[in-house]
Formats: C-alpha cells, structure tokens, sequence
C-alpha cells in the first residue's frame, strides 16, 4: 500500500485527468500500438517447436563433487575417517572403500589448507558477506530508481 | 483491448496436450499485444523482441499453472510485466555499447517528411514514457495502451486497486509534465528549423 495523502481523486476528477491525459496523448498521435517486425510470430513458434537441448545429468556433479569432498574430508577430520565409509557398507570393498579412499585423500588436503593457509579463512568470509550484501542490494533497490 | 475470446480454455488446453498449432494460433494472436508491452516499457525494438520471445517461453512452460478463470492476455501481461521489470534492473549494470552512443547521435538522413514526422511525435511520447519510474510506466502502458481496468491492472501487477489508482494519478502528473517539457524542445527546435 503506498501513501496516498493529496493524491486522493473523486470519481469525477479520476475521469476528468484521465481525459486531459488521454487528449494530451492523442494531441502526439498515440496511444497506438507500436508493431512488431512481420517475421516475429513465426519466428517465435520456430523457436518453440524446436525441443531444448536436454542437460546433460553430469553437468550438476561438477558443482556437487568438490563440495561433497570437501565435505567428506571435513567429516574424516573432524569425527573419524571410516564413518561415511560404514554406512555404506565394508569400508574394505565396493562403495565403501571408494568412500574410505576420498575421506583419506581430501583429510591431508584440508589439514594442508589448514596449516598454511588458515589466516584465508575471515577474508573468504569477508568475501562471502560483501558478496551477499551486493547482492541484496541489488534486488532491493526500489524499482523508482530505475529509469 | 480484445474481450474474453471464448476458445481460449480450449485452445490452453490443446497447448498444454502439446498441440503445436494451438502454440501457434496463441503466439500469433498474442504476439503484438506483448511486443507493444515490452517495447513501452524497454524503449527498444531489439529488446522487445528478445523479450517477447522469451515471455512465450516462460508462459508455454508454465501453461499448466494458467487459471482458466482469468483472460489469458491478462495472464501473459503479467509474465510479460514481470520480465520487463527484472530486464531493466538488470539493464542498470550493463555496459554501453557503440550502438547505444550511436542512437543518440542526431541522425542526418531524413526521411519522407509525414511518416517522419508522426515518427518524431510517438518518439516523444515514448521518451517521455522512458523518464517515468518502471512502477509508474507499467500501470501507463496497461491503462493507456491497453485499456485495461483498474482491477485487471491490480491482477496483472500483483496491487490493490487503490495503489494501482494512486500510482496512475502520479504517473499522469509525471507524463504531463514530462511531455510539457518534451513539447517545449519541440517547439525551440521547430522555431529553429
């Protein structure tokens, strides 16, 4: 709801500035709808009837994988290393293994990360805020603004 | 402003069944409807294109979700509003190109005299329409453009009748004074030519 103050109108006003605008408009030859190029309408259903090109499933786990490393790594760290590699069954075979192997490659990175580069840690969240508050900036800027 | 056409529930369903004439006949029925949306709310042809286009593909994609109860051009305003308004935030952070330097330079090739004059006067208003805020020129163009009422305006736009009252009543004060002043460069420049 806007604040409305002197900007009140009667019925009568209401139709009154309508019709002074509509006339001022008319006095600059509009309103008139302004034509779209003669090719658009079957251009537009050319593009539609042609399928989109399906997304490959792949293309998520590249952002997923890293993540989940970084993840299981963090787990071996800071609780056990075979834990995720139990829930999914002999940590000696299979899936299991395959997780156990991740956990003890990712746990000497992050303790790496650690030690040599642990004063990175309030700059990258320095980073992550600034970034966020951009952002929330950005989508909060009254649309008045814009011209 | 066309009236409720009696088909359209029909012709939505055949679409969302997948019915590619149905595409069509909505596509080309509809097509100018938002290409003038978009052009009055972006002030460029190239970018209503693009946006018209991309307005048909939000809408056949979400077609399941269209209430049979409201017009459907009312229903393709909105998404077409919608994407006008998110386009112009977005247009804040853009680079200027050449082209965008260049239409501003005054042109040196007139052409015939009648249709460039009728051209010059619709560019006024359109410039002048430029100047309102985006809030202000999307319930203009859905009332002057389209004649819609002020309930069907508040549905397009997502407001209560009396907002969307108060903002028209702004945006004419706005329009008025900005075509005044168009009005006064107008008249310096043809006291000058």
């Amino acid at each position: 709801m806007e604040y409305r103050g002197d900007d009140e109108l009667s019925d009568t006003d209401l139709a009154a500035a309508e019709a002074e605008l509509r006339m001022l408009l008319a006095r600059w030859g509009e309103p008139q709808m302004a034509a779209p190029p003669a090719d658009l309408s079957a251009r537009i259903v050319r593009q539609l009837s042609t399928p989109p090109p399906v997304r490959r499933s792949w293309y998520r786990w590249v952002l997923v994988l890293p993540v989940l490393f970084m993840l299981i790594g963090g787990w071996g760290l800071l609780v056990d290393s075979s834990g995720p590699a139990m829930l999914l069954g002999d940590p000696e075979t299979g899936l299991g293994r395959f997780v156990l192997a991740m956990i003890l490659i990712a746990k000497p990175l992050w303790n790496l990360w650690l030690s040599a580069a642990w004063w990175l840690l309030p700059g990258l969240l320095i980073l992550l805020g600034v970034g966020w508050l951009w952002w929330r900036l950005i989508i909060d800027t009254p649309l008045a603004e814009v011209h | 402003m066309s009236e409720l056409q009696p088909d359209e529930t029909e012709l939505v369903a055949r679409a969302c069944a997948g019915d590619q004439s149905a595409c069509a006949t909505i596509v080309q029925r509809y097509t100018g409807v938002l290409y003038n949306q978009a052009y009055r709310m972006l002030g460029d042809a190239f970018e209503a294109e693009d946006a018209v286009q991309e307005v048909f593909l939000r809408a056949f994609r979400n077609l399941q979700s269209y209430d049979p109860s409201r017009r459907l051009v009312t229903w393709l305003l909105t998404i077409g509003s919608n994407y006008c308004i998110d386009r112009l935030r977005r247009r804040r952070f853009n680079w200027l190109t050449l082209e965008d330097v260049a239409f501003w330079l005054p042109s040196t090739q007139p052409g015939p005299e009648r249709s460039a004059l009728q051209r010059a006067q619709q560019e006024v208003v359109q410039r002048a329409l430029q100047r309102l805020p985006v809030t202000y020129r999307g319930v203009t163009v859905l009332r002057y453009w389209y004649d819609l009422s002020y309930e069907e305006i508040g549905q397009v736009l997502g407001l209560t009748e009396a907002t969307v009252k108060t903002r028209l009543h702004r945006a004419r004060k706005m329009l008025q004074e900005a075509l005044a002043a168009e009005e006064e460069v107008w008249n310096i420049e043809g006291m000058m030519s």
